[in-house]
């Protein structure tokens, strides 16, 4: 069929689409039925294998649930542990953290849990301080007791437990009788006995709240040093709300402009030496890249999306090559990372690049705020030439420089389809095609 | 409308397609492949997520479209999860082609068993990109011409007619999917794009 015209007729009969979830769903009936057809030698094998794979997991710390799990169930995680929880869930529970689950409503009593949501019908999280009720998405619960209630016992403990809600992807309402907030990627709640608020600072914020709450319970033995630490933390929170802000001002502001006539503003993204330098000294980047493409997108980009960005049909194969590599090479620098972070690479493999990279951020600035932040400074300072990489760089480092030179490569590819001003335009126009734009700070 | 497809149709010798790639039909890599073989659940979740269109593809357009089509790509996968260990990572075959042989065979069992019911096949509902609205009608009517000239044909010639026309497949694939000597193949492939355009043709003089 080298003809495009006749694929195109032979395409009007349309095929049925897989439904969210199915493969989730082959699962559980995979996990569910018994073995057809299996020879005793295969049972016996299956079973070694099994037992194998559970080991080797366990032996490197984080475990892999053994059975794929019905519409309803539970599980206490011992170990850090990767489960299906009903069909379109799966979650990756830390230590301690005990989930019950019925069809699309789950109960999490207690622990830490990342959550990817295939898209479909609304999920419910119940806590004891609220409900999280999500679209397709990446989140995480963590439900903390506090140290008297742990030692009392679970009786009234959700009294005084807290509820800390992260997002990485999607969106999610946290709830509870008259009061919701709802959160956008990025963004973090906390759910105490009184009210549900925001955080600012994001999923980074959940953990510095984390040691706000700590620092709380201890207030009585703290010394001025703390203090002050506990406000520098609460300063760069309002650091990073204040760049969100502005950058949103920014958008706003350039969106007026054109509306008006005006001359065409350069991108916020399309950034000079001494844009870094700033960024540098903000402890902040942004970087704009292609978005992932996936396979529910069909042939794209289509004619009508080619034409929105004011390009012809024929660029087509050029824009898709230059999405598809640069997909592949950002994967390709992000997984190792991320599989580094979590412990494991099917983990890594499961979640994506969205969200591996907020992973590996949120988990080095869990352990060391400090240094994470230092690693935003770096990447300005060294984009705009006044350092060079340093021998051993940490893993935020290199996942941010290789988030901020991938542009820079999309566009050299582009240009040599569609010429080197199409190229920029495309990567930095407000309307082009599938996108994805970021701006971090710490 | 559909003078270039029946122009096309008409004039495609039976074979020519041998080999062809469909767009966009990676096949899974081989490590994950060997981990399915091992029956480990995240690489299984891969391979189902990676071959789930092509699966349903083929069945909806055995079948046409409804709930039996979920539930024979759902048997299709469970078969092929307990078949894949004796899959050979070396052998002829690519996982796709033997996975569409899954799904084929249950497809002609399916219909074996009972008669398919006629629809009106919504062949345009989700026409993408917003088209012109005559545009996307037209599509709609192509869509459901080619339908229901499938329709028509015996079942082993339209399993033939959409292996090698939407899923790529050459006849020689064809004939060991189907389980036929290749020159059957090949006749069944002939006659199907024969009455193919003859019922394409007949649609366009209406």
């Amino acid at each position: 069929m080298s003809d495009p015209s006749s694929r195109d007729d032979l395409d009007a009969w349309r095929p049925q689409e897989p439904s969210a979830g199915f493969a989730d769903r082959v699962l559980v009936r995979v996990s569910a039925e018994p073995p057809r057809r299996t020879s005793s030698v295969r049972a016996r094998t299956v079973a070694v294998v099994a037992a194998l794979a559970v080991a080797v997991a366990s032996a490197a710390g984080f475990a892999i649930a053994p059975r794929f799990r019905s519409s309803q169930g539970e599980i206490a995680a011992e170990a850090r542990t990767q489960a299906p929880l009903g069909a379109r869930i799966v979650g990756v529970l830390e230590p301690g953290a005990r989930v019950s689950w019925r069809g699309d409503e789950l109960v999490q009593e207690s622990g830490d849990v990342f959550y990817r949501v295939e898209p479909g019908a609304p999920v419910v999280v119940h806590t004891p301080l609220g409900d999280v009720t999500v679209l397709g998405t990446c989140f995480r619960v963590r439900i903390e007791m506090n140290r008297g209630d742990l030692r009392a016992g679970a009786v009234g403990a959700a009294l005084s437990a807290v509820a800390f809600v992260a997002v990485y992807e999607g969106k999610v309402r946290v709830s509870r009788a008259d009061q919701a907030v709802t959160l956008a990627p990025g963004e973090a709640a906390r759910a105490g006995k009184d009210r549900i608020e925001k955080l600012a600072g994001g999923a980074a914020a959940m953990d510095r709240a984390r040691a706000a709450e700590e620092a709380a319970l201890a207030r009585a033995g703290q010394n001025a040093a703390e203090s002050v630490r506990e406000y520098q933390k609460r300063l760069d929170a309002v650091k990073e709300e204040k760049a969100r802000l502005e950058a949103e001002l920014a958008d706003a502001q350039s969106k007026l402009d054109a509306k008006h006539g005006g001359a065409p503003k350069k991108s916020d993204y399309d950034l000079a030496p001494e844009d870094w330098a700033k960024l540098s000294q903000e402890h902040a980047v942004k970087f704009r890249l292609p978005c992932t493409l996936t396979s529910d997108m069909g042939e794209w980009p289509s004619a009508t999306q080619l034409e929105s960005a004011g390009l012809p049909p024929g660029d087509a194969a050029v824009v898709r090559d230059a999405w598809t590599s640069s997909n592949a090479r950002v994967w390709a620098g992000i997984k190792p990372l991320c599989a580094q972070a979590v412990g494991s690479a099917d983990v890594a493999e499961s979640i994506g690049p969205n969200t591996c990279l907020h992973l590996i951020v949120d988990m080095a600035d869990r352990a060391d705020h400090d240094a994470t932040r230092a690693a935003f400074g770096q990447v300005g300072a060294i984009r705009s030439g006044q350092a060079t990489m340093p021998p051993n760089p940490s893993a935020t480092l290199q996942a941010l420089m290789l988030m901020t030179s991938e542009p820079a490569l999309v566009e050299s590819e582009l240009a040599k389809g569609l010429g080197p001003d199409d190229a920029h335009r495309l990567l930095y126009q407000d309307k082009g095609l599938c996108m994805q734009s970021s701006s971090w700070s710490r | 409308l559909p003078g270039s497809l029946v122009e096309r149709v008409m004039m495609r010798a039976p074979g020519m397609d041998a080999h062809a790639q469909a767009p966009g039909s990676r096949e899974l890599d081989r490590a994950t492949l060997a981990r399915c073989k091992l029956r480990d659940p995240l690489a299984f979740r891969a391979f189902v997520v990676r071959y789930e269109r092509p699966v349903f593809a083929l069945l909806s357009r055995m079948m046409g479209p409804g709930v039996d089509v979920e539930d024979l790509a759902q048997e299709t996968f469970l078969r092929a999860f307990e078949a894949l260990s004796r899959f050979d990572l070396d052998g002829p075959a690519r996982a796709s082609t033997w996975l569409l042989t899954i799904a084929t065979r249950l497809a002609l069992d399916a219909r074996k068993r009972r008669r398919h019911e006629t629809r009106e096949l919504d062949a345009g509902a989700s026409v993408a990109d917003a088209a012109t609205p005559e545009t996307e009608r037209h599509r709609l009517e192509i869509g459901r011409a080619i339908a229901r000239a499938a329709d028509e044909l015996p079942d082993d010639q339209r399993a033939a007619f959409v292996l090698a026309e939407f899923h790529h497949l050459g006849v020689h694939e064809i004939a060991r999917v189907l389980d036929v000597p290749e020159n059957t193949a090949k006749t069944r492939l002939f006659r199907a794009r024969e009455k193919m355009r003859a019922a394409l043709a007949s649609w366009r003089n209406e």
